[in-house]
């Protein structure tokens, strides 16, 4: 190439470049990227709300084209984009979605307190809670008469296993505000320490106190639905999902209630059926998982191994999501744990259930899972501490009772332990059979 | 000449981008806080270095430019040096909250700056003094573009200070692997040959230019 030609293109070069910058600054400083609402699929879109939350947004993302700057309108958009994920089960796209709108209303105004709690809201929802409490907190500061706040700070410390704190701060917000969302932290708050009739009657009056079909009235019935049939009561149980179906048609954790109580009396056909339209409604990875136990409950392996793979990976991408960036994906470290334990690989479970361990020492199920994933794999005097650790709170919950019966009869104490899966059994006779089997041959039933 | 005029315009764009709102608030990873300094150390050197390798292929990109117009190991490294000077002032500004750069400008100009680099070596027979200042300009945009991948991790709500500073030796760790990489794989034995500039450096440098123009389009128009 010629020296004179070499020097023309080098000079266009530099002009060519100068000028391409200057475009992506105008051009990248205008872009707006307003993100959206993704069209429901199946069943959902069929469901009551969903014509009102799309003309909401429609009208939300107007008025922010108007009025780019208009803090309150952004923190409604992300309200709704919360509440969406919620209910297609997307959290990853709209928590990141609802974080990217406050985020910027924060960067404006760092005071403002309803963007403060839906932040922390968001980092509960994406398992980041300590980051939520921290936050919570600020807006505590803030607000201390904010019944919204002390639901925060309840839900934070439960998670972190702070217990007593939590109690401390559901007392609060039921006496500023008793609804729905106080009774059902209540209700929660005495499951965790063992109340189990309190538990059941605080979620009863968050039923009475919400509107039939709503969402978050019909999750209520579905954790009143989860106590009957953790106190032996599946006709009750069963009650409360048929209920819960009529007021609002496909509900899916209605629909795996129905299939939880078909399970338990063997009918895996009819447990199949019910799952298999649950995860048609929204793509919850809970219910892929119980479709791979039913499957090969089922005997039928082929389809165990295929809904196996799928949850793996699914579970594995949304932790390696979170790991890269936490405002998208959630720590999964439980649930992989837990799927490892399923597929009978409990060495790759330990580093999850310790991750997870780590992440929250004191949360009674953490706890639970590292003691009962140490135990399969073969370290039953490691276990001990910790499911000491996650029985402190007198939790009645039949799993734990009776796991912890096995990991204590293992470590020699025969006594207890027996007494802990006579308990356990008695709550919950019907639970898996990989635990009620080796329950069984410890108390010689 | 021309060298000297982009090096006059490129820092008044530059300015343009520093022109935005003071962030109020950092992004702290709580979860972070259980870490002891040596911990926060590790996890940032090592995020770092996986932010060039291998999840930063247009940083790599942008190396492997630099390396292929001088494959002296010395002036190679002084130019990866002056980038990292530069991309760390950008950072720790960003992380800080004195400037929020928008990602929509940043990212097609990281694009371009490689199409730039990687046409350069094609147009330009010998490194000349100017590439490092040019270099350097680039270096401060690259650092914006870090500065999004760190928010993205989060920062530790007590040791700032060391998660910035083991992020950027993570980085420039990172640089280095690359460059010591291509030179032993290549430039150490060939670049002395007389072929190795249109066999080596001309296509290698077409194809960089090639990929960073389709980045950059992308991420300026997508």
């Amino acid at each position: 190439m010629k020296p004179s030609l070499r020097k023309f293109l080098y000079g266009t070069l530099i002009v060519f470049c100068t000028v391409f910058t200057a475009f992506i600054f105008i051009n990248g400083s205008k872009k707006t990227t307003l993100p959206e609402l993704k069209p429901r699929q199946g069943a959902l879109a069929n469901a009551p709300e969903w014509a009102t939350t799309q003309a909401k947004v429609k009208k939300l993302l107007e008025e922010l084209e108007a009025k780019p700057e208009d803090a309150r309108t952004k923190l409604m958009l992300a309200k709704e984009f919360m509440q969406e994920g919620r209910i297609s089960g997307d959290y990853s796209y709209y928590n990141k979605a609802a974080l990217d709108l406050i985020n910027k209303v924060l960067a404006k105004d760092a005071a403002n307190f309803e963007a403060i709690c839906l932040k922390s809201m968001v980092y509960l929802s994406q398992h980041r809670f300590s980051d939520g409490k921290a936050v919570a907190m600020e807006a505590l500061k803030a607000n201390p008469y904010n019944s919204f706040v002390y639901g925060l700070l309840c839900d934070a410390n439960v998670e972190l296993g702070a217990y007593d704190e939590a109690v401390v701060m559901a007392d609060k917000m039921v006496g500023v505000r008793p609804d729905i969302r106080s009774y059902s932290r209540v209700s929660y708050i005495r499951e965790i320490f063992g109340d189990l009739p309190g538990s059941i009657e605080a979620i009863q009056m968050a039923i009475s106190a919400g509107f039939p079909g709503q969402e978050d009235t019909e999750w209520a019935r579905m954790v009143l639905g989860h106590l009957y049939e953790d106190s032996n009561r599946l006709d009750k149980a069963e009650e409360q999902y048929k209920t819960a179906l009529r007021e609002r048609p496909d509900y899916p954790f209605a629909l795996a209630g129905l299939g939880r109580i078909a399970a338990y009396k063997k009918d895996y056909p009819a447990a199949i059926q019910y799952y298999e339209k649950a995860r048609n409604v929204i793509s919850e990875v809970s219910f892929l998982e119980q479709l791979a136990v039913l499957y090969r409950l089922n005997n039928q392996p082929k389809e165990a191994d295929e809904y196996a793979r799928i949850t793996l990976n699914a579970l594995l991408a949304d932790n390696i999501t979170a790991q890269k960036n936490q405002d998208e994906g959630h720590y999964s470290d439980m649930e992989l744990a837990n799927m490892y334990l399923l597929l009978n690989e409990p060495a790759k479970a330990l580093p999850h259930a310790q991750t997870e361990h780590q992440r929250r020492p004191q949360n009674i199920d953490a706890c639970e899972t590292l003691a009962w994933v140490l135990y399969q794999n073969g370290q039953a005097a490691q276990a001990l501490p910790f499911i000491t650790t996650a029985l402190r709170t007198q939790s009645q919950h039949p799993e734990r009772l009776v796991k912890a019966g096995i990991i204590m009869n293992a470590n020699g104490q025969k006594k207890e332990g027996a007494d802990l899966i006579n308990k356990g059994l008695s709550l919950k006779p019907y639970m898996d059979e990989t635990i009620t089997k080796t329950a069984q041959s410890i108390i010689g039933g | 000449m021309k060298t000297n005029i982009s090096c006059r315009r490129l820092p008044l764009l530059l300015l343009c981008l520093f022109i935005a709102a003071v962030a109020q608030a950092h992004t702290i990873n709580y979860d972070l806080a259980k870490l002891s300094q040596s911990g926060v150390a590790w996890t940032y050197l090592q995020q770092g270095f996986l932010h060039i390798l291998p999840l930063g292929l247009d940083h790599i990109l942008f190396v492997l430019s630099l390396f292929l117009l001088s494959s002296k190991l010395s002036t190679v490294i002084w130019q990866a040096t002056a980038f990292t000077v530069a991309h760390s002032i950008t950072l720790g500004l960003a992380v800080y909250g004195v400037i929020e750069p928008l990602p929509a400008v940043i990212e097609p100009i990281i694009a371009l700056s490689i199409f730039f680099v990687a046409l350069e070596n094609i147009l330009v027979q010998q490194l000349k003094p100017g590439r490092i200042a040019i270099i350097f300009l680039f270096g401060l945009v690259h650092g914006m573009g870090f500065a999004g991948a760190l928010t993205a991790v989060g920062l530790p709500p007590a040791d700032y200070f060391t998660a910035l500073l083991t992020f950027n030796i993570g980085v420039e760790l990172g640089q280095l692997a690359v460059i010591l990489s291509a030179y032993l794989l290549v430039g150490r034995w060939f670049s002395e040959k007389s072929w190795y500039r249109n066999i080596v450096v001309n296509p290698s440098s077409a194809f960089i230019a090639f990929v960073a123009l389709f980045w950059t389009i992308e991420r300026t128009f997508f």
